[in-house]
Parts: C-alpha cells; structure tokens; sequence
C-alpha cells in the first residue's frame, strides 16, 4: 500500500517545509520579545523603553537565527546531493 | 401634511434601524453560540443531550487559582490516547505473529516505515532511530487528536493552545536532549556562545537562548492555528445559513462546508506529518552541529 498521488504534494512539503519554518521563527522571536518587554514595561512602569530594546532585540535574533538556520539548511541539502551522486 | 409626511418616515426609519439593530445582533449571538462548539467547555454533547462533567474544587498552587475539572478537550485527549494506544498494541501483536503484516498491523507498519525512511533517516541519520518511539508517538496522537475533532460531536483537542503547547514541550525537551547527548553537556554549552569571542557573550548567549524556545513556539502556534482555523471556516459556512435567515441557501454553505471538510481530513494528516518532521528536523541540526 502505497500514500498515492498525496505522495508528490508531501515530498514538496518536506523540501519546502524547513524554510518557511525558518520565517514563522523568526516572526516569533519578535512577538516573543514583543510580549516579554510590555510585560516588563507594565511591571516596572517604565513604558516604552523596555519594550523598544527587546523589540530591537528580537529583530536581531531574528535575523541572526535566519541566515544561521538557512545556512545549516543549505549546508545539509548539498551534503544529501552529494550523497545522492555518490550513489548513482 | 407636511409634518405628518415627515412623521411618518421618521416613524418608518426609525423601525427600519430598529429591525436591522435586531437583526444584526441576532446574526452576532448565533455566530458566538456557534464558536462555542470550537472552544473548550465542561460538557460534553452526545446525541439528543449535554453532559457535564462533575466540577472538581479549584486548587491553589504558589496563588494561582487551578481549575482542574475534567473538560471536552481532556476528555477527547484522553479517549484518543486509548485509541492510539489499543491501535498500536494491536498492531504490533499482529505483526509479531505473522511474517506478512495484515489488516490493521499493515495501515501502522505504512506509517512507521514511512516515517522510519523518509523523515528520521534524511533528518537525523542513523542515530535517529533510537528516537523513533517519541516521535512515532507524537505522530499518531497528533493525528488521531486531529482526526476526532472531525467525527461528529467530538471535539479536537488539538485546537487548544494549552495542549500544543504540552506536545511542544516535550518537543523542546526531546531537541535538547538529543542535542546534548550527541554532543556532550561541554559542547552544547560551547554551541550556546555561538563561538565568538567572550566580550561578546552577554549579547550572543541570550540570542541562542531564544533561538532554542523559539523553535518549539512556532510548532505549537502552527499546529494550534491551524486545527483552529479550519474549524471556524466551517462554523463561518454554516453561519451564513443564519445569516442570510433562509433554507434556500443553504446547499451552496453546505457544499462548501463539506469540501473544507475533506481539506481538513487532509490537513489533519499533514500537520500531523509536519509537527514529527519538524521536530526530528531539528533535533537532527542540533545532532549534526557537532559534526562541523
């Protein structure tokens, strides 16, 4: 028994997959950083500037994360290329 | 005359606003009673009836109010680990009798090999394999939670915050755990610095920090919004049958409600599929990192 014609549409998901996580993470990290610094603002009544600098903070992850984890990804996707010509 | 005409559409609008003020918030209440079958509740519908679950006094943990009575969505949680757990029994006392796997034995072992040579052999190698069981396990509980939610009066648990958010703990957990003990505890904390110089670290170490919550935030967001997000397409569907306060439209809500549906029996696979490979993915980068 075999997944069928889904299984084209599933390998595309498993190529691309990796890649558009990388966005929602980095997304993430700046709503995270977003919340944690009005939380703070709020606890010690020092609105906006904790949460500017945790704002600043979070884009900066974010994009350090992102050419981290798509060069990891890049780096990966070559070594199975070379694996695959190998086997040929 | 003039005055009596004047009256009388004053008298006529103000009835007209008054009808549509009504109706609009009609349209709203059926809307809102509607998403209450998306969000979590202490009773359970079963045909023809409500029941509801026996209210357990609230405890007291460091003065956070708990409320630990049993819910729809601990309910279905519970009834899909039972079904995944005499499914996979099951199975596998199936497959350890006969050589040639058969019936049911046969749907698990597509999934297993599946999963065995298209998602942890590419992502984490052949280490991979020792971690097979969790994410075997995360696999058929995420898909039997999401599959349940789509049975008439069930209830997807999956569409609760708080239980992606469980599952993706243990995600976060399993990442570090594998990381750690492929890399030992010293070249992980090593990995933590991002290799820069020191005078660097105060900024670097919190920015790896939170790359490593980040991750596991994400899968609970995707999953959870996701579960959700089909569910109220379809209520949205089907209100507009309410909406429009007709019968006659409703085969084109209908029509639609039900190819959301078979999407979502789709989706239900995939996020399935997405959540254990996104989860080996990178417990597999946090094995490999060692390597370079």
């Amino acid at each position: 028994m075999k997944l069928g014609d889904l299984n084209g549409l599933v390998k595309a998901y498993r190529e691309a997959m990796p890649y558009l996580a990388v966005g929602v993470q980095m997304a993430a990290m700046v709503v995270i950083m977003f919340l944690l610094g009005k939380w703070a603002d709020e606890k010690f009544g020092t609105y906006p500037w904790l949460m500017l600098l945790c704002i600043f903070f979070g884009i900066s992850a974010g994009f350090y994360h992102f050419f981290k984890q798509t060069n990891a990804l890049a780096k990966k996707s070559n070594k199975k290329e070379d694996n695959s010509d190998e086997i040929r | 005359m003039d005055s009596s005409i004047l009256n009388n559409f004053e008298q006529h609008s103000n009835a007209f606003i008054d009808s549509t003020g009504a109706h609009a918030q009609h349209s709203e209440n059926v809307f809102v009673e509607l998403l209450h079958h998306i969000r979590d509740s202490k009773t359970i519908e079963v045909p023809f009836a409500h029941f509801e679950f026996p209210p357990i006094p609230t405890i007291n943990i460091f003065g956070i109010q708990i409320d630990l009575t049993i819910t729809r969505h601990v309910f279905f949680l519970w009834v899909s680990a039972i079904i995944v757990a005499i499914i996979t029994i099951v199975a596998a006392r199936k497959n350890v009798k006969s050589k040639v796997p058969k019936g049911i034995g046969n749907l698990v072992e597509v999934f297993v090999e599946y999963i065995r040579d298209e998602i942890v052999i590419p992502n984490m190698g052949r280490d991979g394999i020792k971690y097979m069981p969790y994410l075997l396990t995360t696999f058929f509980f995420i898909l039997v939670m999401n599959l349940i939610g789509l049975v008439p009066y069930g209830a997807t648990s999956t569409s609760n915050v708080s239980v992606t958010g469980g599952l993706a703990l243990i995600a976060f957990i399993m990442i570090q755990v594998a990381a750690i003990r492929k890399q030992g505890l010293k070249h992980y904390l090593a990995h933590l610095t991002g290799g820069v110089h020191w005078t660097l670290w105060p900024i670097m170490i919190p920015i790896e920090i939170l790359g490593l919550f980040t991750k596991p935030f994400a899968l609970c967001i995707r999953l959870f919004a996701n579960m959700t997000g089909g569910h109220i397409v379809i209520v949205s569907l089907i209100g507009l049958i309410f909406i429009f306060k007709t019968v006659w439209i409703a085969p084109i809500p209908v029509a639609f409600a039900v190819g959301i549906n078979i999407l979502e029996l789709f989706v239900a696979f995939l996020q399935a599929y997405i959540f254990t490979m996104l989860t080996s993915l990178f417990m597999g980068l946090g094995m490999q990192s060692s390597e370079h």
